[in-house]
């Protein structure tokens, strides 16, 4: 533990948010998830051995939270709809390259749950493989495979959005409001 | 664009390959104008999906950002107790007199089932302490030692009587200070001879009239609680420790003998 101890626990946190977001896809439901992470930590700083990866750690109390909370499902289905209306209203796509903002936020949050979590730590946040792995509890093989279905879907959904070749018509959605499944891609 | 090259390009992205397969993959991309194309798309996906999620983000709320500074605090006086934690708790048992009297954590609240709060504590502490490696670097054995003969001791406005015990059936291995919900404890661990661990958590209470040995069990651990005056004590171990309660019954005796 070093005096930059504050600098790296922002950091953490900030990153803790963002991948919040993967998980309930809900800002302010993101925000509660972080805030009770925080919480437990507190508590639970007993716990925590300096030796240990700070990071890693707070990621696990974050899964632990996520999995163990009873208005998952609630928040899940709250979070389903309102994929949209988030990304709408952070990103007007009112200029080509917001366009294209606007429509990879979205591909992003049709991917599965498993494929958003590698691409958000690995991608947006650049974990190491090794770490990632860890905080998933997934092996690193998989972790790699998710990576790459990950990144392949989501330039062939954005690809085939920009070209108004997508034929769905509906924004990606399906009847009931809630993203269309994941399109295969080969 | 076969399966082989293709995992090399994510790794190629994600900086996971060494100087000498980063130089080669290099040397493939400068002759293959596809997978060229193809990491720049990736890498150009990652840049908006990075602004995107800086975008969605924002700045933390004031409530996290309290949040944070709350388990900065916390992070920093764990780091402060396990590096000063054993020497201060040594220093107090040796010296003693020191007027400690508001560090020692005045317990008033009751737990759930009518087991106190710091029987409950002590079972969190026992876990902790089982659960770490217990390098006792900062004390060295003649510290151990004569922590292991000072007692009992004064704490400052409250007599604190420690028992004494035959060192030939528990040896102890850390004595420190220890927060709590609201104030500071005084742990041990002892080893059994058969090698179980146990933790004692002594802290100081309102006197009530309660001679009583109190077992319980709390987090699937086997406590044993007992109140010596103005100070409260709980032992903790394994469930299936058989010899939890004598041991106990024998740190009561001595308490309450001295």
């Amino acid at each position: 533990m070093t005096f930059s101890l504050r600098s790296q626990l922002s950091d953490h946190v900030r990153t803790l948010r963002r991948y919040a977001m993967t998980l309930v896809r809900n800002r302010d439901d993101a925000e509660d998830l972080v805030q009770e992470t925080l919480v437990r930590a507190i508590a639970g700083a007993r716990t925590y051995r300096p030796e240990a990866n700070l990071r890693s750690w707070l990621f696990g109390i974050l899964h632990n939270v996520h999995v163990s909370d009873r208005r998952r499902d609630q928040v899940r289905t709250r979070a389903a709809a309102s994929i949209e209306p988030l990304v709408h209203s952070d990103i007007a796509p009112n200029q080509p390259d917001q366009v294209e903002l606007a429509r990879t936020m979205e591909a992003f949050a049709r991917l599965p749950e498993d494929q958003r979590r590698a691409l958000m730590l690995v991608a947006v946040d650049g974990l190491s493989y090794q770490e990632a792995a860890g905080i998933l509890g997934i092996p690193l093989g998989t972790l790699m495979s998710r990576l790459a279905r990950g990144r392949e879907s989501l330039r062939a959904d954005v690809r085939g959005d920009l070209r108004g070749d997508r034929g769905r018509g509906d924004g990606g959605r399906g009847d009931d409001g809630r993203p269309a499944p994941l399109r295969v891609v080969k | 664009m076969n399966g082989e090259w293709q995992a090399d390009l994510h790794a190629y992205i994600d900086g996971e390959l060494d100087a000498e397969r980063r130089l080669a993959f290099e040397a493939f991309l400068a002759s293959n104008p596809a997978a060229a194309a193809r990491l720049h798309d990736y890498l150009h996906q990652r840049e908006i999906l990075r602004h995107g999620f800086a975008r969605m983000a924002g700045d933390p709320p004031r409530h996290t950002e309290s949040l944070t500074g709350r388990l900065y605090g916390r992070l920093r006086m764990e780091h402060v107790i396990r590096r000063f934690g054993p020497l201060a708790a040594a220093v107090l048992l040796l010296v003693g007199g020191a007027n400690i009297a508001a560090l020692v954590h005045h317990q008033q609240k009751t737990g759930a089932y009518g087991v106190p709060e710091f029987a409950e504590e002590a079972a969190e502490m026992h876990e902790n302490a089982v659960s770490q490696s217990l390098a006792f670097s900062d004390l060295s054995p003649a510290d151990l030692k004569a922590m292991a003969e000072g007692l009992p001791h004064r704490l400052g406005a409250i007599t604190v009587n420690l028992p004494a015990l035959d060192p030939n059936l528990l040896t102890l291995v850390r004595a420190t200070l220890v927060p709590l919900n609201s104030g500071v404890g005084l742990q041990f661990v002892y080893r059994e001879r058969d090698g179980e661990m146990l933790t004692l958590l002594v802290v100081a209470e309102e006197p009530i009239d309660d001679k009583g040995l109190h077992a319980v069990e709390e987090r699937g651990l086997q406590l044993v609680y007992w109140r010596n005056g103005a100070t409260a004590y709980t032992l903790a171990g394994s469930r299936s420790d058989g010899d939890l309660l004598v041991v106990a019954k024998k740190m009561a005796d001595s308490v309450r003998r001295s």
